[in-house]
C-alpha cells in the first residue's frame, strides 16, 4: 500500500471536498470505515474546508424572515434521515460497508455474482456517474488475468487481500492504478478476496464542483 | 474564528433546549456564508440558497448529533452541506434513470471523524496551510476550496496541465506531511 500513494492524498482531498464521482466518493467512504489510516488526514481537510466556509463572503438571503419561518414551522421529514445517523466503523464480515450499500445492497449474500473464470466471479453495477462500477470475487490463491485499463482504476479490498506489482493490499486498502498500469493481481492464499472496483476513462480526481450543480440549473 | 466556541455552544443550546434565539444567531451567521461559499463554487443564487436552507433545516432538527468535542460548528456544517449536495445530485440523476432501481438509490455517505480535539485540529490545519509554498497554496485553493478541475486550473493560471498535476500532487502530499509531522511533535 505504501508503495502506491501516488494520487492517494489528492483522492482523499477530493472525498473531503465532495468532488469525486459518486462511486469513487462511496469507495473512499468505505475505506475510511474499514481503515483508520487516513481518517485524521480527511478530518483535517474537512476542518480546512470548514474554516474556508466560515471565512466566505456572506451573501444575504433573498428573504431571510420567510426562510427562518419555514424552518420553525415545517414538520416535514428530512429528505434523507439516514444521512445523519452516526457512522459505523464495522468490518465487512457483518455485511457491506455503509458507504457502499446504495450501490451493492445491504448484504454480500444477495449479490448477483456471475462466473467469469474458474475461481473468479464478478458483479457489474453498470456505469454510475460516468464510472464503471463492479465487485470482484477471487478465490484465495487464484491469479486474475492480466489487464490494462484506459483510465484510472480504484480498487478497495473488502475481504482477504491481493498482491500485484504495486504491492500487497489487504482489507480496507485502496489500490490506485492509472491508465498505464499492466495489472497481474494474485489473491492471497486462504480467504477469498472480494474487491470493489471503480474504473473511468475520464475520472477527474478534483472534478469541478460546478458540475455537481449543473443538473439543478438546467 | 476566535468565536468558534461561541457557535459550538449555540448549537448545543439548540440541541438541549430547542432554543430559537440561539438558532436565529446561527442562521444569521452561517446561512449567508453557506450561500456565499456555494456561489463561490459555481452554484447560482437559487441553488445556493436552497442548499443553504437545507443545511440550516438539518441544523435545527439534528443539532443533537453535533459533538462539540469532535468538530467545530463550521466543520460540521460544511460536512452537512457537502453530503446534502451529493444526495441531491444523486436524486436528480437517478430520477432521470429509473427511480425504483435500488442500486441507484442515493447513499448516505458517513462522516468518519477521528478523535482529535476540534480546536487543536483547527490550529494545526491553519498552520499547515500557511506553511505551504505560495504556488502550492494556490492550487490547493483552486482545486480544494473552489473545486476546479486540473484543466480549469491550467486555464486560469496559464500553467501547463502537467505542471498543474504535479503541483497538486506535491501540495496535498506536503499538506499531509505538515499535518502529520505536527501531530508527531505534539505527542512527544
Amino acid at each position: 500500500m505504501e508503495n502506491n500513494v501516488t494520487g492517494m492524498d489528492e483522492l482523499l482531498a477530493g472525498y473531503a471536498a465532495g468532488t469525486l464521482s459518486y462511486p469513487a466518493q462511496a469507495l473512499v467512504g468505505a475505506h475510511l470505515e474499514l481503515s483508520g489510516r487516513n481518517r485524521g488526514y480527511v478530518s483535517s481537510l474537512e476542518t480546512l474546508a470548514g474554516l474556508d466556509l466560515d471565512g466566505s463572503e456572506p451573501v444575504p438571503l433573498s428573504d431571510r424572515d420567510t426562510a427562518l419561518g419555514a424552518i420553525f414551522s415545517s414538520e416535514a421529514p428530512l429528505l434523507d434521515e439516514i444521512s445523519f445517523s452516526p457512522p459505523q466503523k464495522g468490518s465487512v464480515s457483518s455485511g457491506v460497508p455503509r458507504s457502499l450499500q446504495s450501490i451493492i445492497g445491504s448484504s454480500m449474500n444477495e449479490v448477483a455474482w456471475k462466473g467469469l473464470l474458474p475461481g473468479v466471479r464478478e458483479c457489474r453495477f453498470g456505469e454510475i456517474d460516468g464510472c464503471n462500477t463492479s465487485l470482484l470475487w477471487v478465490r484465495g490463491g487464484r491469479a486474475l488475468p492480466s489487464h490494462t485499463h484506459h483510465g484510472a482504476e480504484l480498487t478497495l479490498v473488502l475481504q482477504g487481500g491481493f498482491s500485484d506489482d504495486d504491492g500487497h493490499f489487504v482489507t480496507g486498502d485502496i489500490a490506485f492504478a492509472d491508465g498505464d498500469v499492466d495489472h497481474k493481481p494474485i489473491a492471497d492464499k486462504g480467504e477469498d478476496c472480494i474487491c470493489f472496483a471503480v474504473t473511468a476513462g475520464r475520472l477527474e480526481l478534483t472534478g469541478p464542483i460546478g458540475r455537481w450543480f449543473a443538473p439543478f440549473i438546467s | 474564528m476566535a468565536n468558534a466556541q461561541y457557535f459550538s455552544d449555540l448549537i448545543v443550546k439548540v440541541a438541549a433546549e430547542r432554543d430559537k434565539a440561539a438558532f436565529v444567531e446561527l442562521f444569521d451567521h452561517f446561512a449567508p456564508r453557506l450561500k456565499g461559499y456555494l456561489m463561490k463554487q459555481g452554484a447560482d443564487n437559487a441553488v445556493a440558497e436552497e442548499v443553504a436552507q437545507d443545511v440550516m433545516v438539518t441544523l435545527w432538527r439534528k443539532a443533537d448529533l453535533f459533538d462539540p468535542g469532535k468538530s467545530s460548528a463550521s466543520t460540521w456544517l460544511f460536512r452537512i452541506a457537502r453530503n446534502r449536495r451529493i444526495d441531491r445530485l444523486r436524486r436528480q440523476k437517478t430520477a432521470e434513470l429509473n427511480p425504483d432501481e435500488p442500486a441507484l438509490q442515493p447513499a448516505p455517505l458517513p462522516d468518519v471523524a477521528d478523535e482529535m480535539d476540534a480546536r487543536l485540529r483547527e490550529t494545526r490545519v491553519r498552520a499547515a496551510l500557511e506553511q505551504l509554498p505560495e504556488d502550492q497554496r494556490q492550487v490547493v485553493r483552486l482545486a480544494f476550496f473552489i473545486g476546479q478541475s486540473h484543466s480549469e486550473i491550467a486555464d486560469q493560471t496559464g500553467l501547463p496541465l502537467g505542471t498543474v498535476k504535479s503541483r497538486i500532487r506535491l501540495a496535498f502530499g506536503r499538506l499531509r506531511q505538515l499535518l502529520e509531522t505536527d501531530a508527531a511533535v505534539d505527542v512527544d
